[in-house]
Protein backbone atom coordinates (compact mmCIF):
# COMPACT_ATOMS: atom_id res chain seq x y z
CA UNK A 1 0.00 0.00 0.00
CA UNK A 2 3.04 2.33 0.74
CA UNK A 3 4.41 1.10 -1.86
CA UNK A 4 2.12 2.31 -4.47
CA UNK A 5 1.27 5.54 -2.57
CA UNK A 6 5.08 5.99 -3.09
CA UNK A 7 4.76 4.81 -6.67
CA UNK A 8 2.12 6.92 -7.42
CA UNK A 9 3.55 10.04 -5.31
CA UNK A 10 6.85 9.81 -8.12
CA UNK A 11 5.14 8.80 -10.70
CA UNK A 12 7.36 10.99 -13.37
CA UNK A 13 10.53 9.44 -11.39
CA UNK A 14 9.63 5.86 -11.70
CA UNK A 15 8.44 6.51 -15.65
CA UNK A 16 11.64 7.84 -16.18
CA UNK A 17 13.80 5.08 -14.10
CA UNK A 18 11.95 2.66 -16.00
CA UNK A 19 12.92 3.94 -19.22
CA UNK A 20 16.59 4.29 -18.60
CA UNK A 21 16.44 0.69 -17.53
CA UNK A 22 14.88 -0.40 -20.40
CA UNK A 23 17.65 1.54 -22.64
CA UNK A 24 20.11 0.14 -20.94
CA UNK A 25 18.56 -3.22 -21.98
CA UNK A 26 18.51 -2.42 -25.23
CA UNK A 27 21.95 -0.97 -25.49
CA UNK A 28 23.65 -4.35 -23.80
CA UNK A 29 21.50 -6.63 -26.61
CA UNK A 30 21.99 -4.77 -29.72
CA UNK A 31 25.68 -4.83 -28.63
CA UNK A 32 25.84 -8.31 -27.82
CA UNK A 33 24.23 -9.00 -31.36
CA UNK A 34 26.63 -6.81 -32.84
CA UNK A 35 29.55 -8.88 -31.05
CA UNK A 36 28.21 -11.75 -31.92
CA UNK A 37 27.77 -11.44 -35.64
CA UNK A 38 31.47 -10.00 -35.92
CA UNK A 39 32.45 -13.19 -33.86
CA UNK A 40 30.16 -15.22 -36.40
CA UNK A 41 32.22 -13.64 -39.35
CA UNK A 42 35.36 -14.55 -38.37
CA UNK A 43 35.87 -17.51 -35.66
CA UNK A 44 34.60 -20.25 -37.65
CA UNK A 45 37.21 -19.66 -40.14
CA UNK A 46 39.90 -19.13 -38.50
CA UNK A 47 39.16 -21.83 -36.01
CA UNK A 48 41.69 -25.05 -36.86
CA UNK A 49 38.91 -27.40 -36.10
CA UNK A 50 37.36 -26.49 -39.44
CA UNK A 51 39.16 -28.17 -41.72
CA UNK A 52 38.66 -30.35 -45.05
CA UNK A 53 39.81 -33.64 -46.25
CA UNK A 54 41.00 -33.39 -49.89
CA UNK A 55 43.86 -36.57 -50.30
CA UNK A 56 45.33 -38.88 -47.56
CA UNK A 57 47.83 -37.49 -45.10
CA UNK A 58 50.95 -37.87 -47.43
CA UNK A 59 54.61 -39.55 -46.00
CA UNK A 60 57.50 -37.33 -45.54
CA UNK A 61 60.01 -36.60 -49.11
CA UNK A 62 62.63 -36.73 -48.38
CA UNK A 63 64.93 -38.10 -51.78
CA UNK A 64 64.05 -36.74 -55.74
CA UNK A 65 66.29 -36.13 -58.65
CA UNK A 66 67.93 -33.06 -58.77
CA UNK A 67 69.50 -31.85 -62.40
CA UNK A 68 71.98 -28.80 -63.41
CA UNK A 69 70.65 -26.32 -64.85
CA UNK A 70 72.89 -26.83 -67.71
CA UNK A 71 71.28 -30.43 -68.06
CA UNK A 72 67.82 -29.58 -67.28
CA UNK A 73 67.76 -26.29 -69.54
CA UNK A 74 65.22 -28.04 -71.88
CA UNK A 75 63.27 -30.01 -69.96
CA UNK A 76 60.90 -27.30 -68.95
CA UNK A 77 59.14 -24.82 -71.06
CA UNK A 78 60.21 -21.49 -71.26
CA UNK A 79 57.42 -20.37 -69.19
CA UNK A 80 57.04 -22.75 -66.91
CA UNK A 81 56.56 -21.01 -63.34
CA UNK A 82 59.44 -22.10 -60.67
CA UNK A 83 59.71 -20.98 -57.34
CA UNK A 84 63.31 -20.12 -57.26
CA UNK A 85 65.61 -20.19 -53.38
CA UNK A 86 68.76 -18.82 -53.14
CA UNK A 87 70.99 -19.80 -49.63
CA UNK A 88 74.53 -18.38 -49.79
CA UNK A 89 76.07 -19.43 -52.40
CA UNK A 90 73.35 -22.23 -54.09
CA UNK A 91 70.19 -21.81 -55.47
CA UNK A 92 67.57 -24.42 -56.76
CA UNK A 93 64.46 -24.35 -58.76
CA UNK A 94 61.39 -25.88 -57.68
CA UNK A 95 58.80 -26.00 -60.58
CA UNK A 96 55.63 -25.24 -59.66
CA UNK A 97 54.30 -28.06 -61.79
CA UNK A 98 55.73 -30.47 -59.40
CA UNK A 99 54.78 -28.84 -56.26
CA UNK A 100 51.22 -28.66 -57.14
CA UNK A 101 50.15 -31.22 -59.23
CA UNK A 102 46.28 -30.72 -58.22
CA UNK A 103 45.18 -32.32 -56.08
CA UNK A 104 48.57 -33.99 -55.65
CA UNK A 105 50.76 -31.15 -52.85
CA UNK A 106 54.13 -32.13 -52.48
CA UNK A 107 56.35 -30.27 -49.39
CA UNK A 108 60.17 -31.26 -50.30
CA UNK A 109 62.40 -32.07 -47.16
CA UNK A 110 65.66 -30.54 -49.60
CA UNK A 111 68.82 -29.05 -47.76
CA UNK A 112 70.32 -26.02 -49.67
CA UNK A 113 73.53 -24.10 -49.13
CA UNK A 114 73.62 -26.41 -45.70
CA UNK A 115 70.38 -25.07 -44.77
CA UNK A 116 67.58 -27.25 -44.10
CA UNK A 117 64.52 -25.97 -46.54
CA UNK A 118 60.95 -27.00 -47.20
CA UNK A 119 59.67 -25.66 -50.36
CA UNK A 120 56.17 -25.86 -51.58
CA UNK A 121 53.47 -24.50 -53.12
CA UNK B 1 59.56 -21.89 -48.92
CA UNK B 2 60.39 -22.01 -44.96
CA UNK B 3 63.64 -22.86 -43.08
CA UNK B 4 62.48 -26.31 -41.79
CA UNK B 5 65.18 -25.97 -38.47
CA UNK B 6 63.61 -24.39 -35.37
CA UNK B 7 66.60 -24.01 -33.00
CA UNK B 8 68.61 -27.33 -33.13
CA UNK B 9 65.88 -29.34 -33.83
CA UNK B 10 65.43 -30.22 -38.07
CA UNK B 11 61.66 -31.15 -38.79
CA UNK B 12 60.75 -33.40 -41.62
CA UNK B 13 57.41 -31.76 -43.18
CA UNK B 14 54.87 -34.04 -45.12
CA UNK B 15 51.30 -32.67 -46.64
CA UNK B 16 48.63 -33.34 -44.04
CA UNK B 17 46.06 -33.57 -46.81
CA UNK B 18 43.45 -31.50 -45.01
CA UNK B 19 43.00 -27.96 -46.33
CA UNK B 20 42.51 -25.07 -43.58
CA UNK B 21 41.22 -21.91 -44.99
CA UNK B 22 41.59 -23.68 -48.57
CA UNK B 23 45.43 -23.42 -48.04
CA UNK B 24 47.43 -26.23 -46.86
CA UNK B 25 47.90 -27.95 -43.60
CA UNK B 26 51.70 -29.66 -42.81
CA UNK B 27 52.61 -32.16 -40.43
CA UNK B 28 55.99 -32.65 -39.31
CA UNK B 29 57.19 -36.43 -38.23
CA UNK B 30 59.29 -35.70 -35.39
CA UNK B 31 56.60 -33.91 -33.47
CA UNK B 32 53.03 -34.04 -35.48
CA UNK B 33 52.55 -30.58 -35.30
CA UNK B 34 50.46 -29.06 -37.65
CA UNK B 35 51.53 -26.34 -39.31
CA UNK B 36 49.66 -23.68 -41.80
CA UNK B 37 51.69 -23.53 -45.52
CA UNK B 38 50.51 -20.07 -46.26
CA UNK B 39 51.75 -18.60 -42.91
CA UNK B 40 54.17 -20.95 -41.29
CA UNK B 41 52.61 -20.48 -38.06
CA UNK B 42 51.98 -24.42 -35.95
CA UNK B 43 48.08 -24.53 -35.48
CA UNK B 44 48.32 -27.27 -32.89
CA UNK B 45 50.40 -29.54 -31.64
CA UNK B 46 53.47 -29.63 -29.86
CA UNK B 47 55.05 -27.01 -31.59
CA UNK B 48 51.63 -25.05 -31.27
CA UNK B 49 52.57 -21.42 -31.84
CA UNK B 50 56.04 -21.45 -33.37
CA UNK B 51 56.91 -20.17 -36.86
CA UNK B 52 58.88 -21.52 -39.43
CA UNK B 53 60.98 -18.51 -40.72
CA UNK B 54 60.10 -17.75 -44.52
CA UNK B 55 63.69 -18.09 -46.92
CA UNK B 56 63.72 -15.28 -49.84
CA UNK B 57 62.54 -16.75 -52.78
CA UNK B 58 61.20 -15.50 -56.13
CA UNK B 59 58.25 -16.70 -58.70
CA UNK B 60 59.27 -16.41 -62.12
CA UNK B 61 59.45 -18.31 -64.89
CA UNK B 62 62.23 -20.92 -66.51
CA UNK B 63 63.08 -18.76 -69.18
CA UNK B 64 63.95 -16.26 -66.52
CA UNK B 65 65.47 -18.18 -63.76
CA UNK B 66 68.27 -20.71 -66.14
CA UNK B 67 69.82 -17.41 -67.59
CA UNK B 68 69.91 -15.95 -63.74
CA UNK B 69 71.58 -19.28 -62.08
CA UNK B 70 72.55 -20.54 -64.73
CA UNK B 71 75.33 -22.58 -62.15
CA UNK B 72 72.53 -23.72 -59.86
CA UNK B 73 69.94 -26.77 -59.66
CA UNK B 74 66.88 -27.88 -60.75
CA UNK B 75 63.77 -30.45 -59.10
CA UNK B 76 62.86 -32.53 -61.92
CA UNK B 77 59.72 -35.10 -60.62
CA UNK B 78 57.05 -35.80 -63.49
CA UNK B 79 54.04 -34.65 -63.14
CA UNK B 80 50.50 -35.17 -64.73
CA UNK B 81 49.03 -31.56 -64.96
CA UNK B 82 50.96 -28.67 -66.48
CA UNK B 83 48.46 -25.56 -65.24
CA UNK B 84 51.37 -23.13 -63.74
CA UNK B 85 52.88 -21.38 -66.70
CA UNK B 86 52.94 -17.41 -67.50
CA UNK B 87 49.05 -17.49 -68.44
CA UNK B 88 48.34 -18.52 -65.13
CA UNK B 89 48.42 -14.90 -63.94
CA UNK B 90 45.75 -14.50 -66.47
CA UNK B 91 45.52 -10.28 -66.55
CA UNK B 92 46.74 -10.03 -62.90
CA UNK B 93 43.75 -9.31 -61.31
CA UNK B 94 43.54 -11.05 -58.51
CA UNK B 95 47.07 -11.46 -57.48
CA UNK B 96 49.03 -9.77 -55.13
CA UNK B 97 52.54 -9.81 -53.79
CA UNK B 98 52.46 -9.75 -50.33
CA UNK B 99 54.55 -9.70 -46.68
CA UNK B 100 53.87 -10.61 -42.75
CA UNK B 101 55.22 -10.86 -40.01
CA UNK B 102 53.01 -11.51 -37.04
CA UNK B 103 50.02 -9.16 -36.95
CA UNK B 104 51.43 -6.91 -39.49
CA UNK B 105 50.68 -7.40 -43.37
CA UNK B 106 50.94 -5.35 -46.49
CA UNK B 107 50.09 -6.36 -50.43
CA UNK B 108 50.79 -4.87 -53.46
CA UNK B 109 48.14 -5.88 -56.20
CA UNK B 110 50.33 -7.13 -59.29
CA UNK B 111 47.64 -5.20 -61.36
CA UNK B 112 48.71 -1.53 -60.21
CA UNK B 113 52.29 -2.48 -60.42
CA UNK B 114 51.55 -3.20 -63.85
CA UNK B 115 50.97 0.56 -64.39
CA UNK B 116 53.68 1.49 -61.85
CA UNK B 117 56.22 -1.43 -61.21
CA UNK B 118 58.58 0.50 -59.00
CA UNK B 119 57.04 1.21 -55.38
CA UNK B 120 59.13 2.62 -53.13
CA UNK B 121 57.69 1.96 -49.50
CA UNK B 122 58.57 0.76 -45.98
CA UNK B 123 58.05 -2.59 -43.96
CA UNK B 124 58.45 -3.05 -40.67
CA UNK B 125 60.50 0.12 -40.55
CA UNK B 126 63.14 0.08 -43.36
CA UNK B 127 62.95 1.04 -46.71
CA UNK B 128 62.15 -1.58 -49.12
CA UNK B 129 60.97 -1.28 -53.04
CA UNK B 130 58.63 -3.35 -54.75
CA UNK B 131 60.32 -4.20 -58.35
CA UNK B 132 57.91 -5.54 -60.79
CA UNK B 133 59.13 -7.31 -64.74
CA UNK B 134 55.36 -7.26 -66.64
CA UNK B 135 57.09 -9.53 -69.48
CA UNK B 136 57.99 -12.36 -67.04
CA UNK B 137 55.70 -11.92 -64.08
CA UNK B 138 57.88 -11.38 -61.33
CA UNK B 139 57.64 -9.59 -58.44
CA UNK B 140 59.98 -8.92 -55.85
CA UNK B 141 60.65 -7.02 -52.73
CA UNK B 142 64.25 -5.79 -51.64
CA UNK B 143 65.74 -3.80 -49.09
CA UNK B 144 66.40 -0.26 -50.21
CA UNK B 145 69.28 0.09 -48.20
CA UNK B 146 72.69 -0.70 -49.42
CA UNK B 147 75.29 -0.95 -46.78
CA UNK B 148 73.84 1.88 -45.12
CA UNK B 149 72.82 4.22 -48.19
CA UNK B 150 69.09 4.45 -48.65
CA UNK B 151 68.20 4.59 -52.54
CA UNK B 152 65.41 5.82 -54.14
CA UNK B 153 64.19 4.17 -57.61
CA UNK B 154 62.16 5.09 -59.88
CA UNK B 155 61.17 3.17 -63.79
CA UNK B 156 63.17 4.82 -66.61
CA UNK B 157 61.97 3.63 -70.15
CA UNK B 158 62.13 -0.15 -69.87
CA UNK B 159 64.69 -0.04 -67.02
CA UNK B 160 65.01 0.40 -63.18
CA UNK B 161 67.52 3.77 -61.68
CA UNK B 162 68.30 4.77 -58.37
CA UNK B 163 68.29 8.75 -58.10
CA UNK B 164 71.13 8.37 -55.62
CA UNK B 165 73.67 6.94 -57.97
CA UNK B 166 71.75 6.64 -61.49
CA UNK B 167 72.49 2.86 -61.41
CA UNK B 168 70.43 0.90 -63.71
CA UNK B 169 68.76 -2.09 -61.85
CA UNK B 170 67.41 -5.58 -63.20
CA UNK B 171 64.14 -6.02 -61.36
CA UNK B 172 64.07 -9.84 -61.28
CA UNK B 173 67.36 -10.57 -59.85
CA UNK B 174 67.40 -6.97 -58.21
CA UNK B 175 70.84 -6.92 -59.77
CA UNK B 176 73.03 -3.37 -60.26
CA UNK B 177 73.05 -3.77 -64.30
CA UNK B 178 75.02 -0.01 -65.08
CA UNK B 179 76.81 2.35 -62.96
CA UNK B 180 78.77 3.37 -60.02
CA UNK B 181 76.80 0.01 -58.27
CA UNK B 182 76.94 -2.26 -61.65
CA UNK B 183 78.02 -6.01 -59.61
CA UNK B 184 75.87 -5.07 -56.68
CA UNK B 185 73.08 -7.00 -55.82
CA UNK B 186 69.97 -5.76 -53.09
CA UNK B 187 68.95 -7.72 -50.69
CA UNK B 188 65.69 -9.97 -51.14
CA UNK B 189 63.33 -9.21 -47.54
CA UNK B 190 62.19 -12.58 -46.44
CA UNK B 191 59.34 -14.12 -46.93
CA UNK B 192 57.53 -12.07 -49.69
CA UNK B 193 55.31 -14.02 -51.65
CA UNK B 194 52.85 -13.35 -54.65
CA UNK B 195 49.80 -14.97 -54.47
CA UNK B 196 45.99 -15.08 -55.07
CA UNK B 197 44.71 -11.91 -53.28
CA UNK B 198 41.66 -13.65 -51.82
CA UNK B 199 43.83 -16.48 -50.27
CA UNK B 200 45.70 -13.78 -49.07
CA UNK B 201 43.28 -12.23 -47.78
CA UNK B 202 41.79 -14.94 -45.96
CA UNK B 203 45.64 -15.42 -44.00
CA UNK B 204 45.82 -11.39 -43.45
CA UNK B 205 42.56 -9.94 -43.16
CA UNK B 206 44.18 -6.24 -42.07
CA UNK B 207 46.94 -6.56 -44.63
CA UNK B 208 47.30 -3.04 -45.62
CA UNK B 209 46.91 -2.57 -49.75
CA UNK B 210 49.63 -0.41 -50.95
CA UNK B 211 49.42 1.57 -53.96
Amino acid sequence: MALLQAVSRHKRLVVLLLGLALAAVLIIEAKLLIDRDATSAEAPQDDFTQTRRYIVPQEPITQFPIKTVREAWDDLRPDELVLGVTVGAESRAYPLNVLNDTPDHKVLNDTLGGRPIAPSF
Amino acid sequence: VYARQLDDRVLTLAVDGRLWKESMVLYDRETNTRWSQMTGVAQTGPLNGKILNPLPSVMTDWQTWRRMHADGSVVVLPHKEQQFNRAYYGDLKGFVLGIAREAEAKHWSLETLKQDPVVNDDWDGRPVVVLFDQATVTARLFSRDLDGQVLAFRAGKNRVLDEQTGTTWEPSSGKGLAGSLAGRSLRPIDGATVSRSDAWLRFHRKSEARP
